[in-house]
C-alpha cells in the first residue's frame, strides 16, 4: 500500500500541528492534541518494525532456552523450555506474535529467577544471556521523540 | 459538560461562602495533564456587602478512574502542613468529599498567577533561569526533608513504616501484579535485585513528596519557584526516595542536568546542606532503581486504564507507552551499574 501507514501517520501531523492545534483553545484541548501528535509519531515508528521486533525477540528467547534447557536441574521447567524452544511463529500478525511473546517472557522470568538462585556455571551463563537479551530488547523498542 | 460543572461549582461556592452574593463562575476550563485528578482553572465573581470581588481558583476533582489511587485528603493534608513553612504551596480553600456537589470528591486551592511549569521535552526548559531554578528546587526539597514530622500537622493517613524501603517496594510491586498486561522480565529482575540488596535504614524519617520533579512546580517569569504541586503521593519515608525520583533522567531531555536544571553533584550538595541528610551512594543507587520500578508501575497502570477503556484521555495512552519505554532504558543502565558494583 502506498503511501505506507507510517507515512500517513507522520504526513497528517503537519496539518494537525500547524492548521488545527493553534486554533484550539489553550489548555486541555491543545495539550491533548500534542499528545495525539506524539502518539502518531510513535505509532509510525512502531508500524514499520512491530513484527520484526516481536519475531526477533521470540526467536532469541527460544535460542536461549535451547542453550540452557539441558543443564537445568528442574525437570518440569526443562521440559517446558525444550517444548518452547522447538516451537516457531506460524504467523507474523502482531497479535499472534504478542501472544507467543508473552508466553515466552513468562518462561524467561521463571528461568531467570531459577538462575539467580544457583551458583552453577549454567546459571551464571543464563543470567548473563538473559541480561543481554533484555538490553537488546529494550534498545530495539526505543522511541524517538521530537523536540516540541 | 463544563457549563454544568460551572453552575454546580457556583452553587457550592455560594453554600460555603454565605457572605457572598450573586456568585457566578465567569470561566471554568480544564488544564492539560494531571493524570491522577481532573484539574480546572476557575474564575469566580461575587459581591460582598455590595462590592464586586473576583477569585481565581484551581479545582482538583477525583476522576472516574485514576493512575494513582490516593485519597485527596493526603494531598490536602500535605499542602496544609507546609502552608507556613519555607516551602511554596498554594493556599487550600475547600476540601469536599460529598458527591452531591460535583459527583466526585474534590478540593479547591488558589491559582498561582503569572507562573508556569517548565516546558516538557525541551533541552533547556528554564532558559536563562536554569541555575537559579535548580538551586531553589533542591533547597526546597531540603526544606521538605528538614521538617520535623512530629511537629507537622499532616492529618490522618500518614504513618511511618518500620522499613520504608520495603513498604514502598511492596506497594508498587502490588500495583504491577494487579495491572500488568504483559510479563515484565526486566521489572521483575529489578524487583528481585531490590529485595536482595536492601539499602541502609534512612538517616531520618521525613515527609516524602512522592512526585518531586521537573514539571510538578511553577516558576515565575523572574525564575522564582512559586508553588510545589502534585502532592498526591506524599507519605512518610526515606528522603532519598524523593532525591532519586528528582534525579531520574526521564523527566527532561537527556543530559547531565536532571530536570534540565543543575548538575546532579551540585544538586545533592545543596539538598544535603539544607536537609541535614547525606546521600549515601549505595542507598541512592537502590532508590534510583526503585524510582524506575515505581515509574514502571505507574506507566503499567496507565496502559491498563487505556487498554480497558476506563480512561481514554490521550495523556493516559502516552503515559502507558513513551515513559514506560524510557524508564526501561534507564533501568537497563542502572542495573548494569548495580550488577558491576
Amino acid at each position: 500500500m502506498k503511501p505506507e501507514v507510517n507515512e500517513i501517520l507522520t504526513g497528517v501531523l503537519g496539518t494537525v500541528l500547524t492548521d488545527i492545534a493553534p486554533h484550539l483553545p489553550e489548555g486541555y484541548p491543545q495539550g491533548s492534541m500534542t499528545m495525539i501528535a506524539l502518539l502518531n509519531i510513535f505509532a509510525a515508528q512502531e508500524y514499520d518494525r512491530a513484527a520484526e521486533v516481536r519475531a526477533h525477540e521470540n526467536k532469541a528467547m527460544r535460542a536461549v532456552f535451547a542453550d540452557v534447557a539441558a543443564s537445568l536441574p528442574d525437570p518440569d521447567l526443562r521440559a517446558r523450555l525444550e517444548k518452547a524452544s522447538n516451537e516457531s511463529d506460524e504467523s507474523l500478525k502482531v497479535s499472534v506474535l504478542n501472544a507467543s511473546n508473552s508466553s515466552l517472557k513468562e518462561l524467561l522470568i521463571e528461568l531467570h529467577k531459577m538462575a539467580e538462585e544457583s551458583d552453577a556455571a549454567w546459571a551464571r551463563a543464563a543470567d548473563e544471556m538473559i541480561w543481554a537479551l533484555m538490553a537488546e530488547f529494550t534498545a530495539a523498542r526505543h522511541l524517538d521523540i521530537p523536540v516540541m | 459538560m463544563t457549563d454544568d460543572l460551572a453552575t454546580r461549582f457556583a452553587k457550592y461556592f455560594a453554600h460555603e461562602r454565605p457572605e457572598c452574593d450573586n456568585v457566578q463562575v465567569a470561566d471554568l476550563s480544564r488544564i492539560h495533564g494531571g493524570a491522577s485528578r481532573e484539574t480546572y482553572r476557575v474564575q469566580v465573581t461575587y459581591l460582598v456587602s455590595g462590592r464586586p470581588r473576583e477569585e481565581r481558583l484551581i479545582l482538583r476533582r477525583d476522576p472516574e478512574s485514576s493512575l494513582i489511587e490516593t485519597d485527596r485528603s493526603t494531598e490536602v493534608g500535605a499542602l496544609l502542613a507546609f502552608q507556613e513553612r519555607d516551602v511554596p504551596v498554594p493556599r487550600i480553600d475547600f476540601l469536599e468529599t460529598h458527591p452531591k456537589w460535583l459527583d466526585r470528591p474534590f478540593f479547591v486551592m488558589e491559582e498561582i498567577r503569572d507562573s508556569a511549569p517548565g516546558r516538557v521535552f525541551q533541552p533547556d526548559p528554564y532558559d536563562e533561569h536554569r541555575r537559579t531554578v535548580g538551586e531553589e528546587f533542591w533547597e526546597i526539597l531540603g526544606e521538605i526533608h528538614a521538617a520535623d514530622i512530629e511537629e507537622l500537622d499532616l492529618g490522618d493517613g500518614f504513618e511511618g513504616p518500620d522499613e520504608p524501603h520495603l513498604a514502598a517496594l511492596e506497594y508498587w510491586e502490588r500495583v504491577i501484579d494487579e495491572d500488568e498486561l504483559e510479563p515484565q522480565p526486566l521489572v521483575r529482575a529489578a524487583i528481585r535485585w531490590l529485595k536482595a540488596n536492601p539499602p541502609p535504614p534512612p538517616e531520618r524519617m521525613t515527609v516524602v513528596h512522592g512526585d518531586y520533579r521537573h514539571g510538578n512546580f511553577l516558576v515565575s517569569e523572574e525564575g522564582e519557584i512559586t508553588a510545589i504541586l502534585d502532592w498526591e503521593m506524599c507519605h512518610l519515608g526515606d528522603p532519598l526516595e524523593d532525591v532519586a525520583w528528582a534525579l531520574d533522567t526521564i523527566w527532561s531531555a537527556p543530559g547531565d542536568h536532571p530536570g534540565g536544571m543543575i548538575a546532579a553533584e551540585d544538586a545533592l550538595k545543596i539538598w544535603s546542606d539544607v536537609s541535614g541528610v547525606s546521600a549515601d551512594p549505595a542507598a541512592l543507587r537502590w532508590w534510583k532503581i526503585f524510582s524506575a520500578v515505581k515509574g514502571m508501575a505507574i506507566w503499567i497502570s496507565s496502559a491498563r486504564e487505556f487498554a480497558e477503556g476506563r480512561n481514554m484521555d490521550p495523556v493516559i495512552a502516552f503515559s502507558g507507552w513513551y515513559p514506560a519505554q524510557a524508564h526501561s532504558e534507564v533501568l537497563i543502565e542502572l542495573m548494569k551499574e548495580a550488577r558491576a558494583a
